[in-house]
């Protein structure tokens, strides 16, 4: 009887505006049986720092992250800060 | 006795003379004929009445169908797992996997797809999770050592978030921005902002608000009358939050 503890990307999603949201999925496994799953959910805004990102989420940022869309994501922002 | 011979018309247990003797004469279950040494799998139009379908391995029944008193019983391995009646509708003993989901082995519930498979029908309840998240802060300028940590639930297009981040070694941080929110706030015309209640649950007590905006994943922190900065950034500050927030999907 083994049991093994593994953390992956299972999910990665890229919304209109540019943001991408994926999920890690942490699985205890004992003899090929799934004992539990656990998620925890991070986001990116567009042009963010990606220090310490998982390569596959960098990956997609870069082809997501246009200079077009980091532009229009700030720009929405900042006009949304203005009315706050 | 007419051969080929109708069971659906017997009213008496039929002896082996009426076979042939080499067993090739038919018999009709439904309209479909089969004869000794058949492997026929599948039968048309019949209707089974009080009845028991089972299947037998090892001399334990490990899948049976049966029918009693306007119900219908799914059992595996003799233990019932499903329980259709007319009138108490659809009855399972665990859980129930919806969108081909393998059912979770723990407790007893509804268990989603892992991807949302959303659903166009405003009656259809399509998605639920939990996890964790980590509230992440930037500051306009200034800086501050942050601790965060928090939870979520989704429901459908509902999303429950509670947590806290605590603010230490602040020096001169200004408008503080709160992302990495797990999902992305839904864009409704005229709402540009969702709004969550927060409390400084360390120092002072004082109430304040998160207001996520609309289209994203990100949120700004104020105190009760909208002030920033030291207000609601100073050493030894921990806000905790609870709140609901509509998502795009």
């Amino acid at each position: 009887m083994s049991s093994t503890k593994t953390t992956t990307v299972d999910q990665i999603t890229v919304a209109e505006n540019g943001i991408v949201l994926y999920r890690e999925a942490t699985c205890v496994m004992e003899d090929n049986n799934e004992l539990s799953k656990t998620y925890h959910r991070n986001s990116l805004t567009p042009g963010q720092d990606l220090a310490g990102i998982p390569n596959n989420v960098v990956a997609i940022c870069h082809i997501a992250w246009t200079d077009k869309v980091i532009a229009a994501y700030q720009a929405a922002l900042a006009a949304q800060q203005q009315s706050e | 006795m007419a051969v080929p011979y109708t069971f659906g018309t017997s009213t008496a247990a039929i002896p082996l003379s009426n076979l042939d003797s080499n067993f090739a004469t038919t018999i009709t279950l439904g309209n479909t004929a089969i004869q000794l040494g058949n492997t026929v799998t599948t039968l048309n139009n019949m209707t089974l009445v009080n009845s028991t379908v089972s299947s037998l391995a090892n001399g334990t029944s490990n899948v049976s169908i049966a029918t009693s008193g306007g119900a219908i019983t799914v059992s595996t391995n003799g233990t019932q797992a499903m329980l259709v009646n007319t009138v108490q509708g659809v009855q399972v003993t665990n859980t129930l996997g919806v969108g081909a989901t393998t059912p979770a082995t723990s407790g007893a519930g509804i268990s989603f797809p892992a991807t949302q498979s959303g659903s166009s029908d405003a009656n259809t309840l399509d998605d639920y999770e939990e996890g964790t998240w980590t509230p992440t802060v930037t500051f306009s300028s200034g800086s501050a050592t942050v601790a965060s940590a928090a939870a979520y639930i989704k429901i459908g297009k509902t999303c429950f978030v509670n947590g806290y981040i605590s603010f230490s070694s602040v020096s001169a941080a200004t408008a503080a921005s709160i992302t990495n929110f797990p999902f992305t706030a839904v864009s409704l015309s005229g709402t540009p902002r969702q709004v969550f209640v927060a409390r400084e649950d360390a120092a002072t007590g004082k109430m304040g608000q998160f207001f996520i905006s609309a289209g994203t994943t990100t949120a700004g922190l104020q105190d009760y009358l909208g002030a920033n900065g030291v207000t609601v950034i100073a050493d030894g500050y921990k806000w905790v939050f609870s709140g609901t927030y509509n998502t795009s999907t």
